[in-house]
């Protein structure tokens, strides 16, 4: 049968949900009858492939316009698209930022840190610019399965997948939904 | 008691002062003296005489001739012309729409029949205008439940907004145990857009204190309390003389009318909570407490101020029993329609000719309204909307301007009459322009006790203001409706609950326009700033 | 009270006449979702969780905690409208304020977010508004956090209802509204008596104490129901704990003495002490503490105490043993050591021949307080006098006391020698309480035993155990002879009671001290013995009522330190007696 095929991307995020998704340890190997994991942070392809893929994946909010740019490609290049984790759920701890103004934070990430000197906002067109607030995935792309947790459990992200594979939308509750 | 020739009453309000009432009065008063005049020309201050532009505004009695708007330069001619020399000044007249000398409907002056004809300060004024005469008869004629009987039999609704029967809620208090039961009068009006109770309490305050004597005798209480909003500065002046007045006649304190009966009026100020019109929140901040409401079940007339059985109703609606107990229950049916009877004041605003007060029979169209009484929508523009019923009442479009005005017609047609604010708005207003000086409202008042209301309207008038800026979501229609649906199913009090009517009525109405600012971002009218 | 019948989701469940719906539903195990409720307080139905429909043809939706239940109603708890209204209840609920689960300090045991579970919600789908709210950690013992608050009101409920203080309450309207303290003073500086009612009763991570955060969640730790050690009021407490360490103590809402409330020295003074713990016997060598074994200290107090007479041997005993203990060591001290000579650590008491309980001084009209300080201990009682005072008119009397300044609430404010203008008052009064303190003199003492027998009589104890160790036969004044061997079972005893017997210590030619900490008295001590602590003792204590009240021990001692009762049996066995 023909595998589906997942692709997953991190934006503004700390990769734990990255690293709970390999948490589900030996049931990846159970897993990969059924799945193909194209590109991701943690496989050699960097960007989805041309051709779409069934899954997308993002984990981690939008917190400047490359991430978006990101996020949008990824919902352009999948069918169904999650979002992974407090971060790409609602911002999660990243929302943090969004009690100050964009150029206070700039600040003192780049010139007011104890161990800098003759700091200095950095600005290139190469650089993305930082978003007034940080959010969850859900205020540039259309979302489809919500998966909170900071990072999920592995269960949860295996339930996710195994509903997803059965051409469920997965339903999270008891011991799988939590926002911690 | 001196006894003058002439009364000439000059408008002091906010408006008026604005365009300089208190110089034509004091140029008024001056002018008087210098011609000798003083001795016969009392010169009387009221606060609106329903008026909004073409202020301010001088009313000469006998001839009941009304001048508008009067400048400072203009006196001179008045005082020549017209007093001395008794020729009206032809290019200063102005018909106020409450008070025509040719009444362009039905002449039903129930509850505003005394404002602005006689001298709210004296009395005198008001007994020689049938006044007290009700009280009269009921203290020493009937017996409490007589008097039940024939407001019941009446049909009298609440006029404050929720319609409730009055000689029900009455009755109710009357059985409830307890003691002792308080009566009291809600002149809190705080609905934007509505100022009928402050006309009937600066023109007219004894007949809210004879009213709530004869409420306290017909359901056995001794107390009243009138609750008026604290920036009511004139009425709050004149009920406290009114209420002296009453006692040194024998109409208030103990053996009125030399019966046993005793019966005290208290006022309380209020402090500026637009939810403290709320009855239960009234209570509460009556007793000193936070002014927020009460769960109901219990409701006033079983547990109302300290626990006891308490009556409290509109000013509106206690301005109509005097006439009532004297007329009798028959006669106020003749007014209004089957299901609804007596009059309704309503202030009419917005795109309109002719704005201000005007008091008209149950079951007059708007149409009539805005045709006949308002003279129309200035610049020949088209109408677009009404919001009946203040900030929290429903939008109503074009479709139903023929939809007959009472309580029972308009909740069938999916509308709230509310406390009788008329908002007129022509083809050139943004129904989201509208909307967020209305949300932003019940945002800025909720007591924020409940859930819903607290949150929910701090969210919609967020979602309003993006979209009036174009930053609009997908989502937020959706978003709106829940929310509002969700604020009128499980809200505390009336304020949540309405406050979900405009917007939900706007969505039902003119959700094309919404959606052209929310998809488009651009704004039909060229209103919002997007 | 009248039987009545309801159908709820079509079935037919019974409850009483003065009940609400809700009262119904719970009586009945259906579960409906709250969260302004809280059991013991007023039910005030602001959060609007716990709506239910009403009536058959006219379906009215409100909420049942504050809607009185009426025979014959037909109520629906759980239909499809009535969840989606709530979902979005709490969809908005968590977009008020900043709800950040993955740092909270409750997270796994906040009914906000149980109930977020429980209605499925996986996003916010309103924006969220991040306002800027503040957290206030001046208190030393609590921490207010308002980014967390869904202004429920439950902690302002509890400080008026239960603690009767009131320093919590709203301020601004609407979605300004916030929980403010006294006039929007911080916590610190305000009149907060720390009894900590409000952190048990906050549904959210809003209040909470600083001692237990992230040490565990509730599913994680034990629950272990026990009386306070810190005086005679005898306060159900329930000890928190998790791998043998104390988290937090709770009150006890079961307990017929204190219905949940505690104080600070109850609720947080324990866990803030820094002592030095004896884990192992001690023995002075050469002026010095050294550390021993237990074969060593046994032999050693069979050598020296054994082996004086009777009459050179005295025994004291700390009010905070239990009544076991202390039945066990007048034992030892009678039978196997052979003396007369023993008595409590703080001294004798007062009793006075009558009855009382604490609930009765919220039935009482007029209560009468002589010489109680509640500055320092029974702290509870004066929560109860105040609140008989202020939520139901009580009169109060205070005689040589301001009772911790409750004075602005008295009618009358005397001095001993006035007591005479208070017999009037209690003729004309239809309950009275009268509540003495420890160190009443002769004539108040005469004058209380005067009314004895009428009144709801509440004589407060100087320790926890005092009227048991007295209906035990402990109740002397330790003379001051030369005792030469003096055997102290001070347990976890404070110094302020240590302090007093310092003096005979010195006198003594051998001291053995079983106590718990390092303390004052450690310096005269030739042979310490280590004892339990509060939390590691079982047994059963009698308060100032009269009432026996079982203690629980709620986490084990460190290895070598033994039960004390253990260790007296071993020393008889030892001396060769035998003591049961």
């Amino acid at each position: 049968m023909t595998k589906i095929k997942i692709a997953t991307e991190w934006l503004e995020s700390c990769a734990g949900c990255h690293m709970s998704l390999l948490d589900i340890d030996e049931r990846i190997l159970e897993l990969l009858k059924y799945v193909e994991i194209t590109s991701s942070p943690l496989t050699d392809l960097k960007h989805p492939p041309e051709e779409g893929v069934d899954v997308g994946i993002l984990s981690g909010g939008i917190g400047n316009s490359d991430q978006e740019k990101k996020a949008k490609e990824m919902r352009k290049k999948c069918k169904i698209l999650v979002a992974l984790g407090d971060c790409a759920v609602f911002g999660g701890i990243c929302n943090l930022r969004n009690f100050f103004p964009k150029e206070e934070v700039l600040n003192r990430g780049f010139v007011e840190t104890e161990s800098t000197s003759k700091g200095k906002i950095p600005k290139s067109e190469v650089l993305g610019e930082l978003t007034d607030q940080v959010s969850g995935v859900n205020k540039v792309v259309k979302v489809d399965v919500y998966i909170p947790g900071c990072p999920p459990s592995a269960d949860s992200i295996y339930y996710a997948l195994t509903e997803l594979v059965n051409g469920r939308i997965p339903v999270l509750e008891g011991d799988l939904l939590h926002y911690d | 008691m001196a006894l003058y020739r002439a009364h000439v009453i000059v408008s002091i309000d906010s408006f008026s002062i604005l365009k300089g009432a208190i110089e034509v009065k004091d140029t008024l008063i001056d002018k008087l003296k210098k011609y000798k005049l003083d001795q016969e020309v009392k010169v009387l201050e009221m606060s609106t005489l329903g008026q909004i532009k073409d202020v301010p505004v001088i009313l000469i009695y006998p001839e009941k001739v009304v001048y508008a708007p009067v400048k400072v330069e203009d006196i001179d001619e008045i005082v020549e012309e017209h007093l001395l020399k008794g020729r009206v000044v032809k290019r200063l007249i102005k018909e106020l729409p409450w008070l025509p000398k040719k009444p362009k409907l039905e002449e039903a002056r129930i509850v505003l029949s005394n404002a602005g004809l006689i001298d709210p300060e004296l009395i005198e004024e008001y007994i020689a205008n049938d006044g007290y005469v009700a009280l009269g008869k009921v203290v020493k004629e009937m017996k409490p439940d007589e008097v039940l009987e024939v407001i019941e039999n009446s049909n009298l609704l609440g006029r404050g907004g929720a319609a409730f029967p009055t000689g029900l809620k009455w009755k109710f208090t009357r059985k409830a145990k307890g003691e002792p039961k308080y009566i009291i009068a809600n002149a809190d009006e705080s609905e934007p857009g509505t100022f009928k109770d402050r006309l009937i309490l600066e023109g007219d305050p004894h007949r809210i204190i004879e009213a709530m004597v004869i409420a306290g005798f017909a359901v056995g209480s001794h107390i009243g309390y009138i609750y008026i909003r604290g920036e009511y500065a004139l009425v709050i002046e004149r009920i406290k003389n009114a209420i002296n007045q009453a006692h040194n006649m024998g109409f208030l304190g103990e053996n009125i009318f030399g019966s046993d009966f005793n019966f005290e009026i208290k006022i309380h100020k209020g402090a500026g909570a637009y939810v403290c019109g709320e009855e239960t929140a009234l209570i509460e901040s009556i007793e000193g407490k936070r002014g927020e409401p009460r769960t109901r079940p219990p409701y006033p007339p079983t547990y109302g101020l300290w626990g006891k059985p308490t009556v409290v109703n509109n000013v509106e609606t206690f301005a109509n029993v005097p006439p009532i107990i004297r007329n009798g229950p028959d006669w106020f049916k003749r007014f209004g329609t089957e299901r609804c009877s007596g009059t309704k004041v309503y202030t009419i605003l917005g795109n309109i000719n002719n704005k201000g007060l005007i008091e008209v029979p149950m079951g007059i169209s708007l149409r009539d309204v805005i045709n006949i009484y308002g003279d129309g929508i200035p610049g020949d523009k088209k109408f677009k909307l009404a919001q009946t019923g203040g900030t929290s009442g429903s939008i109503i479009p074009e479709s139903m301007l023929d939809v007959p005005m009472d309580y029972a017609s308009m909740m069938e047609a999916g509308a709230a009459l509310g406390s009788g604010a008329l908002l007129i708005c022509d083809e050139t207003n943004c129904i989201v322009d509208l909307l967020k000086p209305l949300t932003h409202f019940f945002n800025y008042e909720s007591c924020g006790k409940c859930v819903p209301c607290r949150v929910g309207t701090t969210k919609i008038y967020k979602i309003i203001e993006r979209i009036s800026r174009g930053g609009g979501l997908n989502t937020d229609i959706s978003m709106l409706e829940d929310i509002s649906k969700t604020m009128a199913a499980t809200s505390l009090c009336g304020l949540g609950q309405a406050a979900a009517v405009p917007v939900l009525s706007a969505i039902k109405h003119f959700r094309g326009e919404i959606e052209t600012h929310i998809f488009d971002k651009i704004c039909p009218l060229g209103v919002c700033k997007i | 009270m009248a039987e009545i019948t309801l159908i709820i989701n079509g079935k037919k469940v019974k409850g009483e006449t003065e009940d609400t719906i809700l009262d119904v539903c719970e009586k009945n195990g259906i579960d409906v979702p709250t969260l302004c409720h809280f059991k013991g307080l007023t039910d005030v139905g602001a959060c609007r969780m716990c709506i239910v429909e009403i009536g058959e043809e006219r379906v009215a939706i409100n909420t049942a905690c504050t809607t009185q239940a009426l025979d014959g109603m037909v109520v629906k708890t759980d239909t499809e409208r009535l969840n989606n209204l709530r979902k979005i209840n709490i969809e908005l609920l968590l977009a008020e304020r900043n709800h950040f689960c993955m740092f909270c300090e409750m997270s796994g045991d906040c009914e906000l977010q149980d109930l977020a579970y429980r209605f499925k919600i996986d996003y916010i789908r309103y924006p969220l508004l991040f306002p800027k709210l503040p957290l206030d950690a001046s208190h030393k013992y609590i921490i207010i956090d308002h980014n967390r608050c869904i202004l429920c009101g439950r902690c302002i409920r509890a400080c008026d209802e239960l603690e009767a203080n009131h320093t919590l309450d709203f301020r601004e309207r609407g979605w300004q509204k916030m929980i403010n303290i006294d006039l929007n003073s911080t916590l610190r500086e305000s009149t907060c008596t720390s009894c900590g009612s409000c952190i048990q009763v906050c549904p959210t991570g809003a209040i909470f104490d600083k001692k237990s955060p992230y040490l565990g969640r509730s599913e994680e730790c034990e629950f272990t129901k026990t009386v306070c050690s810190e005086c005679s009021v005898g306060c159900g407490t329930e000890i928190v704990t998790r791998a043998n360490h104390i988290l937090r103590i709770n009150g006890n809402f079961d307990s017929d003495v204190s219905r949940g409330l505690l104080c600070d020295k109850g609720r947080f003074e324990p866990l803030y002490k820094e002592k030095k713990r004896y884990l192992k016997p001690m023995v002075r060598v050469n002026g010095e503490l050294k550390e021993s074994d237990w074969e060593e200290a046994t032999k050693i107090m069979v050598e020296k105490i054994g082996g004086m007479d009777g009459k050179d041997i005295a025994g004291l005993v700390s009010a905070r043993a239990t009544n076991e203990t202390i039945d066990l060591f007048k034992k030892l001290i009678n039978n196997v050591f052979c003396s007369e000579n023993i008595g409590m650590l703080h001294g004798p008491i007062t009793t006075i021949k009558g009855k009382g309980s604490l609930n009765k001084i919220l039935e009482s009209d007029l209560i009468i307080v002589v010489g109680a300080d509640f500055s320092k201990d029974h702290k509870v009682v004066r929560s109860l006098i105040k609140r008989a005072v202020v939520k139901n008119d009580s009169s109060l009397i205070l005689v040589n006391s301001n009772a911790n300044n409750l004075s602005s609430y008295a009618k009358l404010l005397l001095k001993k020698e006035e007591l005479e203008k208070v017999n009037e008052e209690i003729s004309m009064a239809n309950e009275v309480s009268i509540i003495f303190g420890y160190k009443i003199s002769g004539d108040v003492e005469k004058w209380i035993s005067k009314y004895g027998g009428e009144v709801n009589l509440i004589g407060l104890m100087p320790g926890t155990n005092s009227l048991g160790a007295y209906k035990l036969g402990i109740n002397r004044n330790f003379k001051p002879r030369k005792a030469r061997g003096l055997y102290i079972l001070a347990v976890d005893e404070d110094n302020d009671i240590l302090e007093n017997i310092i003096e005979e210590a010195k006198k003594s030619e051998f001291v053995v001290l079983q106590t718990s900490y390092e303390n004052v008295l450690s310096k005269e001590a030739d042979l310490i013995i280590p004892s339990m602590m509060w939390a590691e003792r079982s047994g059963n204590y009698t308060n100032m009522e009269g009432k026996t009240q079982e203690v629980n021990k709620s986490i084990t001692s460190p290895p070598e330190v033994k039960d004390d009762r253990e260790i007296m049996v071993s020393i008889a066995d030892k001396i060769g007696k035998f003591l049961s």
